[in-house]
């Protein structure tokens, strides 16, 4: 039934949990030698995680929402260095709309994680600065996006560009990508300059909503992860402090932050299981993804902001692991449409219909 | 007022897996239902004064209890069905789906049929069993105290043993429904000398007994449904207590975590309805043509209300989907609680607010909103982060049981 988290889907949970307790390495983002933790990658790419929602017959896990939520929380519980998400939504867009032959040749690089994809979401902004003109057989694309969120170490990029009338959705291996600083070194973000790019597009003329969907879910996952992850921290440091000869934990004024973070996280998780199930059992997404989004980026940094708090003086040091935790948190908050953005679209479903 | 509520999304959408008995089970309670149900409605409907609303409770209970409905979950010897997790999630949906009445015993069968049950001697089982059942006997009950709140385990009603019989004086406060009920499950201090939890027993008390006086409270919204029990040299026989003499505190932990798992389909149904009345209101303009719809800030308030409704939903989902699988009922039970009960505050008050203005009328006032039941609503449910332990209490509970902290100093061992 919906909820219900099987003995494979626990599995699926330790096994990355365990790749990034060893492998992870998200500071090697902030040391200025990585753009991101290739090493993470690479083992994920060889244990089949990457393309874990490309179906099977190219080479992927032929698994869906729920495993790739399952992936994003537990990358995010680590702040992972992977362009886990935006990856997955870009292999799902050729998915849903390539043609068989352009399945065959764009889903086995993306499932085996050799090309890194990232997506540049249909917002009216992002459609203004694209413009798509035929060229024989294939198609050129000029514009310049400033933005795409982690993005920085893609090598190919799903964009979407008007054609008659409709979103229609192009790839494209010759945009030129710079990598910017960002303030979340773990997603870093990039500028696109296409310069009449050479591009394929994507036959399915299908205007699916549910890459974005997808993705809006996957962000709000590693948000959930991540406050998890610094709750527990925190949950911890709270019984080893002493203060007053007590561990700080036994206040109730300490205490009762701690239990409001944990429906804080609990919630947000819940949220964003919603959303998966939604999405795996092809419900209309929208609301779902919304909900999950304005959810659990919020309740993230406010977890997030909490267990700074409560570590004190040692929480606003560079070397306590929490503002990498802080700044995921707050980036992932910013990328996808803030909360009050998301709550807009849900007054917008619930009051004008 | 029953057109804006919605029927509840009901089984389909939990997409669960029914056995064969499951299916017989729904059939059965359908059938039953739709022999008796339509009669006591329309009864209902007709009844105006609060005693003949009690006396149809209590008719009503005892056609439940003679259909085998009245107590699913308790095991068949006793009059139960010992319904699986699954079919008390279907009696519990189509109960609300289709306006099942209250029972006028449900504390009772609920709270304390469960501990008799457990912790009883065959000949208490007997006793007290069949009446809470059939509604001949409708229970209240006594633990909390002027001085022992969120403290319980510091109560001091005390019960002193003379021969075969228990002699209690003291006062118990906060009592639903004690100005009908026949008896009263109570706890009292049997040793003052002991450590607080363990000179605590759990006694049966029959409201008739020389020496009860039972005072109404009125609360914050004008109703009276609570009320303070006075209990002067009460003498109950030493049989009417449950389980060992000062044993008491560990008798009253008769958990029913997979009941609750169960119930937070109630509470979010109620929640649901009360939702989309406010929406359905906040979209028609008021008296001078303004509409709650139409303002940026309500707008927000709005989103978070429903955002918060379907987490009650969502975390209660989860839950459930635990407990059908034969798992532990997880930290979401535990939650649900806190954060529901503090959706319900906010989701009341947000349902007065949008009245603007116009909030401030009160029943009798042709322009109040909801008829005044914005007001009543937001007035009632701020006992609801108080009663049944506090959201402090709470909040204690869940840093302590689930996040692992010390616990307070001044706590027992």
């Amino acid at each position: 039934m919906k909820f219900e988290f099987t003995e494979e889907h626990q599995a699926l949970r330790s096994l990355i949990a365990g790749v990034c307790e060893q492998q992870a390495d998200p500071r090697a983002c902030y040391d200025g030698q990585s753009m991101i933790d290739t090493r993470l990658w690479s083992v994920l790419c060889s244990a089949g995680v990457v393309g874990v929602g490309v179906p099977e017959a190219y080479e992927g896990g032929g698994g869906g929402p729920v495993e790739q939520v399952i992936i994003a929380e537990e990358l995010g519980r680590a702040v992972a260095a992977v362009p886990f998400s935006e990856h997955a939504a870009a292999a799902e867009t050729v998915a849903l709309l390539g043609s068989e032959e352009q399945r065959k040749r764009l889903l086995f690089p993306l499932a085996r994680g050799e090309a890194v994809a990232g997506i540049v979401l249909p917002t009216p902004a992002n459609l203004k600065a694209v413009e798509a003109h035929r060229d024989g057989a294939r198609w050129r694309l000029s514009g310049h996006i400033p933005l795409i969120p982690n993005a920085g170490a893609a090598t190919a990029l799903l964009v979407p560009a008007h054609e008659d009338g409709q979103v229609r959705w192009l790839v494209t291996e010759a945009a030129q990508v710079s990598a910017l600083p960002t303030v979340d070194r773990t997603r870093p973000a990039a500028a696109a300059e296409f310069g009449d790019a050479d591009a394929e597009l994507l036959s399915g003329t299908d205007i699916s909503e549910r890459p974005g969907e997808l993705l809006m879910t996957l962000a709000a996952a590693e948000a959930a992860g991540a406050a998890a992850s610094a709750l527990q921290t925190t949950a911890r440091y709270t019984t080893e402090r002493h203060q007053f000869g007590l561990p700080i934990g036994t206040f109730q004024a300490v205490k009762h932050r701690l239990a409001d973070m944990l429906v804080a996280v609990e919630n947000a998780r819940s949220a964003v299981y919603g959303a998966a199930w939604a999405l795996a059992e092809g419900e209309t997404a929208a609301l779902s993804a919304s909900l999950a989004q304005a959810v659990a980026t919020g309740n993230a940094v406010a977890v997030v902001s909490d267990a700074v708090q409560l570590h004190g003086g040692i929480g606003v040091t560079w070397e306590c692991d929490l503002h990498l935790y802080l700044r995921r948190v707050k980036a992932l908050e910013a990328t996808y449409g803030s909360p009050s953005t998301h709550r807009g679209r849900i007054a917008d479903s619930l009051l004008d219909r | 007022m029953q057109q804006d509520t919605e029927a509840p999304s009901g089984l389909g959408e939990l997409d669960i897996d029914l056995s064969e008995d499951d299916a017989a089970f729904a059939e059965e309670w359908m059938t039953w239902l739709d022999t008796h149900l339509p009669a006591m409605h329309e009864k209902l409907a007709d009844a105006g004064s609060d005693a003949d609303k009690q006396a149809l409770a209590r008719d009503w209970q005892s056609q439940m209890a003679a259909g085998g409905w009245a107590a699913i979950t308790w095991p068949l010897e006793f009059g139960g069905r010992a319904a699986t997790a699954r079919q008390q999630l279907i009696f519990y949906l189509t109960s609300a789906e289709r306006r099942v009445p209250p029972l006028a015993g449900r504390i009772g069968i609920n709270l304390c049929g469960p501990t008799l049950i457990a912790h009883g001697t065959s000949e208490q089982q007997q006793r007290f069993l069949p009446p809470m059942l059939d509604g001949r006997h409708v229970w209240c009950q006594g633990f909390s105290e002027p001085g022992a709140g969120s403290d319980l385990a510091s109560l001091r009603t005390r019960g002193v043993v003379d021969g075969d019989s228990l002699v209690i004086t003291g006062q118990k406060i906060w009592t639903s429904g004690a100005q009908y009920a026949d008896c009263m499950f109570a706890l009292v201090r049997t040793d003052p000398d002991a450590p607080k939890r363990r000179g605590i027993s759990f006694v049966l008390v029959p409201m008739t007994a020389n020496g009860i006086e039972v005072r109404p409270i009125r609360q914050i919204s004008g109703d009276a449904g609570f009320n303070e029990v006075f209990l002067d040299e009460v003498r109950v026989p030493l049989t009417n207590v449950i389980g060992e003499l000062n044993g008491g505190w560990n008798v009253t932990r008769t958990t029913l975590a997979n009941e609750r798992a169960i119930l937070f389909m109630g509470q979010q149904m109620a929640l649901t309805a009360t939702l989309r009345k406010a929406i359905t209101m906040a979209k028609v303009a008021d008296p001078q043509g303004v509409r709650a719809a139409d303002d940026p800030h309500f707008r927000d308030r709005i989103a978070q209300a429903w955002i918060d409704v379907e987490l009650v939903r969502l975390n209660g989902m989860r839950n459930l989907a635990r407990v059908l699988a034969g798992k532990e009922p997880g930290p979401e039970g535990a939650m649900s609680k806190l954060f529901g009960q503090h959706v319900e505050q906010k989701l009341h008050e947000l349902a007065l607010d949008l009245g603007g203005e116009f909030a401030i009328l009160d029943r009798g006032a042709p322009d109040a909103p909801n008829r005044g039941k914005w007001a009543l609503g937001w007035l009632r449910t701020r006992a609801s982060t108080i009663g049944g332990g506090t959201s402090e209490i709470q909040r204690n509970v869940l840093a302590e049981r689930i996040l692992g902290q010390p616990r307070d100093p001044w706590a027992d061992a």
